[in-house]
């Protein structure tokens, strides 16, 4: 094992700080941008943009395809630089990380060839239509019918907590094909852009800061050429498509930023020596945070099976955004619950993570459901 | 030892309730903003129920818990605590809560005093977690209230935060066992789990230690020390977050309401620690 980053990461993420930097000036005058708590996953059409102009989108992606031929640890170094820098993600990470890298895996090659391309230059964006009333933590319970009908399907249904749908151009929509298969075995994945006639996008305020979504679809057309994956093997789809979702190094990089801003506050308050031990133990945890991820990351490179991997990776960042919003909020006293001031401690960002970070285990699949898949699939269990 | 509250307590906490009714702040919160939830309709509707000046009459405490579970249990302006119990809004540390429009300003001193203070200079709202209308304002004494009585009106406000406590803690558990009764996943009430239960099982006993030790306080208990206030804040703290974790997604959404809770939690927390320290 050799754990040490090469002169190529070095170099790969100098350049993505130099190139984080540069967006920060149009960021730092958006009062959404102060808003939200959890930075990365904060919408902005204009930085994915930018970042796809500049080659960031799709750096595991083979060259003809708009991708750079790196390799996803190579992806997660960068996404902690850019979160360390708070840059809104999550149509990044919806359009490429989650939804972009499971098109490539498993997408047919008309399709990949349509689509990834466009990602790749940030002018095509995604959100993730899974989640449904009745179906959270159940995924397999979904509802939504697609209905075969010649060369497409007729979708129906109500999805529900799709972030960014109001910002994105494109679904990726998990559907039932086949009411009468067992239930996992039903279930197929469908793209299609969110203008197609029969979409209602409603946005909803959240905790956050920003917005999540409910979609609802009556009688969509979607050609059966988007068709992601094999009819009715939309499960496997959808569990690959949550491992590359659970690899969260942009968060891990944010909660660097927290961890270092927090330090260097109350070194400058001469407060620094008494709270020794918690930050150096939150500064090891984030550490153990970082390997866990780019262990799943690792795993993904070499298409051997991450779901445990990737499920510590998510586990491991989401306690340390609950645990890192305590003890900061805790550390700073009365400075810790400002929310929004700029000129305050760590630019008034503790409040908002502390709001934030209530989802950090909800998100993606609850602790709960990656506990369980960590030990069923980690232990064997 | 009697563990059941008395008939005349639990008829003063119905009266509360009724004067709280279904009160909601008048708006949604605007995160990130400046936010503060003080009511004047709803004050003058419990001072009519007799929540008014108790701080000062050690004879009161019972009444003076039984009145601020009800209020934590709405997540009503904590003003209401700090002008029952102390006579005013309270400033620590150069911040008064609720500090614009308020009556009259109190502060902490060393060995528990008291002091009635007025600002001086300029009044600025800051945005903080929650509807506590935080507002930085530099002080000057006026008064240095004296020791009896404030040792009396610290007793009351320390029985009183942990009593908003308990009813904070008590109205995110009741609204999350409800919701996991009524929400299926799995084929079956998530309330049908094993570590679902489990995390419930654990805020209950946080939920119910905590409404221990705000009665414990109004009958005579450790009165004004900090160290029930320190682990029921954290205990509060810890029973919102799982009223959130085991919402699911529901419980993010700001129409949901459920954050109320959880973001009063921390800010009671916040500034009871900041008291304390103010009062060593
Ligand atoms: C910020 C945010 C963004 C999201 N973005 C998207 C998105 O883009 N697309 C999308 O499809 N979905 C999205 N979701 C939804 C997310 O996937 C779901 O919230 C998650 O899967 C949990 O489902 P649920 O909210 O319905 O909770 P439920 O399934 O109702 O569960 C509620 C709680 O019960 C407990 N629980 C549930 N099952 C078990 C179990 N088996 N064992 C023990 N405890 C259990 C857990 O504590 C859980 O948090 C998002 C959610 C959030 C909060």
């Amino acid at each position: 094992m050799d754990l040490r980053f090469s002169p190529e990461h070095v170099t790969l993420r100098e350049e993505a700080d130099a190139f984080a930097r540069g967006l920060r000036p149009t960021l730092e005058h958006d009062p959404e941008w102060r808003r939200q708590g959890m930075l990365s996953d904060g919408d902005s059409r204009e930085i994915t943009r930018a970042l796809g102009a500049a080659g960031w989108i799709g750096m595991t992606w083979p060259i003809e395809l708009g991708g750079r031929g790196l390799t996803h640890v190579d992806a997660a170094l960068v996404e902690e630089v850019f979160g360390y820098h708070w840059l809104p993600l999550s149509l990044y990470l919806l359009s490429y990380k989650t939804v972009g890298c499971a098109l490539e895996r498993f997408a047919a090659p008309e399709l990949r060839e349509r689509l990834l391309p466009a990602i790749a230059r940030g002018e095509l964006t995604f959100c993730q239509g899974f989640s449904e009333p009745g179906a959270g933590s159940d995924l397999a319970a979904l509802a939504t019918r697609a209905v075969r009908d010649g060369d497409r399907y007729v979708v129906s249904g109500h999805k529900i907590w799709t972030s960014s749908a109001w910002a994105a151009d494109w679904i990726y929509l998990a559907a039932r094909t086949d009411p009468d298969r067992p239930r996992h075995r039903g279930i197929s994945v469908l793209v299609c852009p969110l203008d197609t006639p029969g979409i209602e996008v409603r946005r909803f305020p959240v905790l956050g800061g920003g917005y999540l979504c409910e979609v609802f679809l009556d009688e969509v057309e979607i050609p059966a050429s988007q068709l992601v994956g094999e009819e009715n093997g939309g499960w496997r789809v959808l569990m690959a498509t949550l491992d590359f979702e659970r690899v969260t190094a942009e968060k891990l990089g944010g909660l660097a930023w927290v961890l270092d801003e927090l330090e260097r506050t109350l070194e400058a308050q001469g407060r620094a020596e008494r709270a020794r031990e918690r930050l150096d133990s939150l500064r090891g945890q984030l550490e153990a945070a970082r390997l866990l991820s780019l262990r799943a990351a690792d795993l993904l490179d070499r298409a051997e099976p991450a779901s445990a991997a990737s499920a510590m990776a998510k586990l491991a960042g989401a306690r340390l955004a609950q645990r890192l919003a305590a003890e900061a909020s805790g550390l700073l006293g009365l400075d810790g619950l400002v929310d929004g001031e700029p000129d305050a401690s760590l630019g008034g960002r503790v409040g908002s993570l502390v709001r934030a970070a209530v989802a950090s285990t909800v998100s993606g699949g609850a602790a709960e459901i990656q506990q369980i898949v960590i030990a069923r699939r980690g232990l064997g269990l | 030892m009697r563990f059941d509250v008395s008939t005349e307590l639990a008829l003063f906490a119905d009266s509360v309730r009724a004067a709280i009714g279904s009160w909601e702040p008048t708006r949604e919160p605007d995160l990130g903003s400046w936010q503060d939830d003080r009511d004047d309709a709803l004050a003058a509707r419990l001072t009519a129920a007799g929540w008014s000046d108790l701080g000062s009459d050690p004879e009161m405490l019972g009444a003076v818990v039984a009145g601020a579970i009800e209020l934590g249990r709405a997540c009503a302006p904590i003003c209401l605590v700090d002008e029952a119990t102390l006579g005013g809004a309270l400033w620590v540390g150069g911040r008064a809560r609720h500090g614009l429009r308020a009556s009259a300003l109190v502060a902490p001193a060393p060995r528990g005093g008291l002091s009635l203070v007025r600002a001086c200079g300029s009044v600025v709202p800051e945005r903080t977690l929650d509807g506590s209308g935080s507002v930085r304002v530099d002080v000057a004494t006026v008064e240095i209230v004296p020791q009896a009585e404030a040792s009396a009106r610290w007793s009351a406000w320390a029985a009183a935060t942990l009593g908003y406590l308990a009813g904070v803690a008590e109205r995110a558990l009741a609204l999350t066992v409800a919701h996991v009764r009524a929400r299926e996943q799995f084929g079956a009430p998530l309330a049908a789990l094993p570590a679902v239960q489990a995390r419930l099982a654990d805020a209950a006993l946080a939920a119910d230690g905590i409404a221990l030790l705000a009665w414990s306080a109004a009958t005579g208990g450790r009165g004004a020390a900090s160290a029930e206030r320190a682990w029921a804040g954290e205990a509060a703290c810890e029973v919102t977050a799982t009223a959130h974790q085991l919402h699911g997604a529901a419980g993010f959404a700001l129409e949901t309401g459920l954050h109320r809770w959880y973001r009063r939690a921390r800010a009671v927390h916040g500034w009871s620690a900041a008291v304390s320290a103010a009062l060593r």
